[in-house]
């Protein structure tokens, strides 16, 4: 065996071995080669902004429904059916021009029979009048009369008596039966007295009644009449014909107003639905700009006059603005816009930057580190101190120095410290 | 009964090379592994605390997986990265020290001049120093020269080790005389000596101290911690240590490919080493042999 013979088995090992490391490194370089390319798809995508000072203007816009400020509902107070109508949904009205007619037959009808009710009430009233003055009266007068008579002769009889039997000539039995007499023609005297008395209370209780009876049928003649007389139905001022909730021929009823009309004299006004957030920024007799959109997206101005809670929900308030411009008719949809310097910060960041947990608010800070296989983007977080914001940006009172970049977009979820590549 | 003992012998050491190999196959078969098997298998180490000292290694996974390779080469940025950092960092360590190390070798082997021994006694104690005893001195230095957290921090004190110096110096040690004098009446001049004559002849011994270099190297933790102030500077070393804090689902594939280099070196060159470490055995055979130039 020669020295090539035996060194063969140790030169082949050596070349697998270094083969083994050919491969080996070949699949390192290859890894790295395609590191960043890997990285694009496992490392998260971020969009960047650079930070900076700045003023916050809040923006405040909000949608809603242009109307009259005055708007007038009529109910129909009889159930009676509709006989005609006179106009339209969205009809422009004059004051006192007719919009609707209803029929007034059964009301008259009605009213007749009322009429002859009242008459009859009026003729029981006199009845009951001349009976206690020319009946009852005379005829308790006559009874007393005829009492007193007799109590004139029984108390003659009863003294003569007395004084008979004080001398002795007359019995103990006979004087005290005058007496008697006396006294019970006396009593009868006293409760004729009382029974006159009730009577007449009865009798006059009677005629308030009755007078009563006359008083209500008179206030229901003239609800009639009021009734007949609605029965044409007319504008109580200028306006706009919104809603008509009846058809000729159909019963009138109360339960939803016969017409509902703008009235133009009042002015117009709108109600917009704003976060109770950004109602924190708006004040009374402030000047917003509202956009209407079906008149070409005209611009006119007005004039917050009013905030209110909406019920049922504390998020959300009513703002009520008063418009100038008279050139409307209501039904417009309008928008509302309103911009409003809230204040000055040394460092304002986008705010889809800040983002939130258990701990505070935070940004994610970028930060660029020169790494052996080049330029390697890196987030930081860092807790910063929020202040006021716009629809854009967020003012920060603390956290950051002014120079740095922020994160304002990522495909993944960050953490602190995590590598990211840019989006470009 | 004549084969029983030599059979024995060799179950023995059969028994021990199995000892000796039990963490790298764990390592291996581990690192197939899923993050929650570990997680599960290794949650009850803390490495802290008295109870739960002892927990059950599992060599065979529930369900075998690359996700661990996945992670450590793939999805993780950093592990490449360190991969490359150790690369740039052992390279020029080990080819400067090859370097360095042979000519002062061949000096102080093959040159006689006056505090020649006196300065390689400094060698030898400076080879004998640990680490952190020169740890201050070397910092001030590298921080007065600006090289703080710069690879050449490393780099530097790497290439001019004592080790390679000493153990080239004893391999040279072996080379006769009696060929350097043949070359000098050929009319060679010392670097034609040394590159034609003693180099060649100490390949052996350069090959044993790349690989031991390197395997040294490789492994540098401290110099690194302290030197390097970025932490995206920190060769692979390092970032083995820290995956192993906090997550240990990939700390097996990562240490198994840490150490393929390492083995892939001590594989081809096994019969360098050994011959080069085995040359450089201090002899006064050695040491009379200096050739007078």
């Amino acid at each position: 065996m020669n020295t090539s013979e035996i060194k063969k088995p140790i030169l082949d090992r050596k070349k697998r071995i270094l083969d083994l490391a050919k491969v080996f490194f070949g699949v390192i370089i290859f890894l790295t080669f395609f590191s960043k390319s890997f990285y694009s798809w496992t490392l998260p995508k971020v969009r960047t902004e650079t930070i900076s000072s700045g003023s916050l203007a809040k923006e405040i816009t909000g949608n809603g429904i242009i109307t009259a400020k005055e708007r007038i509902e009529h109910y129909v107070s009889v159930r009676a059916q509709v006989k005609d109508i006179r106009v339209s949904v969205g009809d422009e009205v004059k004051k006192g021009d007719v919009i609707m007619v209803i029929d007034k037959g059964d009301l008259e009808k009605e009213l007749e029979r009322n009429n002859i009710e009242l008459l009859e009430l009026k003729l029981q009233y006199d009845r009951l009048v001349s009976h206690r003055d020319s009946y009852l009266v005379k005829d308790y007068e006559k009874r007393m009369k005829e009492l007193e008579d007799d109590i004139y002769y029984k108390e003659k009889d009863y003294l003569l008596y007395k004084e008979l039997y004080e001398k002795g000539l007359e019995s103990r039995y006979n004087y005290e039966l005058k007496e008697k007499d006396y006294n019970d023609v006396k009593s009868k005297l006293e409760n004729l007295k009382e029974e006159l008395e009730r009577e007449m209370e009865n009798s006059s209780r009677d005629i308030e009644a009755a007078k009563l009876d006359i008083i209500k049928k008179e206030l229901d003649i003239r609800d009639i009449e009021e009734d007949i007389k609605n029965c044409i139905i007319v504008a109580p001022s200028d306006g706009i014909v919104k809603e008509i909730n009846f058809k000729k021929g159909m019963m009138a009823y109360d339960s939803v107003p016969a017409y509902v009309m703008d009235n133009m004299k009042s002015g117009f006004e709108m109600k917009v639905d704003l976060n109770s957030e950004l109602c924190k920024y708006i004040s009374l007799g402030d000047q917003v700009e509202i956009r209407i959109k079906n008149q070409g997206n005209k611009i006119i101005d007005g004039e917050i006059k009013a905030i209110s809670d909406k019920q049922n929900d504390y998020r959300i308030k009513i703002v009520t603005v008063e418009l100038e411009d008279a050139d409307l008719s209501g039904g417009e949809a309008g928008e509302l816009y309103l911009r409003k310097k809230v204040g000055s910060y040394d460092v304002i960041v986008p705010r889809s930057a800040v983002k939130k947990d258990s701990q505070g608010e935070f940004v994610y800070v970028l930060e660029e580190k020169e790494g052996p296989l080049g330029v390697e983007y890196y987030v930081l977080r860092k807790s910063v101190t929020i202040g006021d914001s716009d629809n854009n940006y967020v003012g920060l009172r603390s956290g950051l120095l002014g120079n740095e970049t922020v994160v304002v977009y990522s495909n993944k979820s960050l953490d602190d410290g995590c590598q990211v590549i840019l989006e470009k | 009964m004549k084969g029983l003992k030599p059979k024995m012998t060799t179950a023995f050491l059969m028994l021990m090379a199995l000892l000796m190999l039990f963490p790298l196959i764990v390592t291996v078969t581990n690192s197939f592994m899923s993050s929650s098997e570990i997680a599960d298998n290794y949650s009850s180490y803390d490495g802290e605390t008295e109870e739960n000292k002892f927990f059950s290694i599992k060599l065979i996974p529930r369900s075998v997986t690359i996700r661990q390779y996945y992670d450590v080469l793939i999805a993780k940025s950093k592990f490449l990265r360190m991969f490359w950092n150790s690369v740039f960092v052992v390279l020029p360590i080990v080819a400067g020290q090859v370097i360095i190390s042979s000519m002062a070798a061949f000096v102080f082997a093959k040159v006689k001049f006056k505090g020649r021994d006196f300065l390689f006694f400094i060698y030898i104690i400076i080879m004998m120093m640990p680490f952190q005893v020169t740890l201050v001195p070397n910092y001030i230095t590298l921080d007065l020269l600006g090289l703080i957290d710069r690879y050449s921090a490393i780099i530097f004190p790497g290439v001019f080790g004592a080790f390679g110096v000493f153990l080239l110096r004893q391999f040279m040690m072996t080379i006769p005389n009696e060929y350097i004098e043949a070359a000098r009446i050929d009319g060679c001049s010392l670097m034609q000596i040394f590159f034609k004559i003693v180099l060649p002849i100490s390949k052996g011994g350069i090959a044993s101290l790349a690989i031991l270099s390197f395997i040294d190297n490789w492994n540098m933790v401290e110099q690194p911690l302290i030197f390097l102030k970025d932490a995206n500077k920190y060769p692979l070393s390092i970032y083995l240590a820290n995956v192993n804090k906090g997550e240990l689902g990939i700390a097996f594939a990562a240490a198994l490919i840490y150490m393929l280099p390492m083995l892939l070196m001590f594989l081809y060159g096994e019969n360098y080493l050994v011959e080069g470490i085995s040359h450089s055995v201090i002899n006064d055979k050695g040491v009379d042999q200096v050739e007078h130039i």
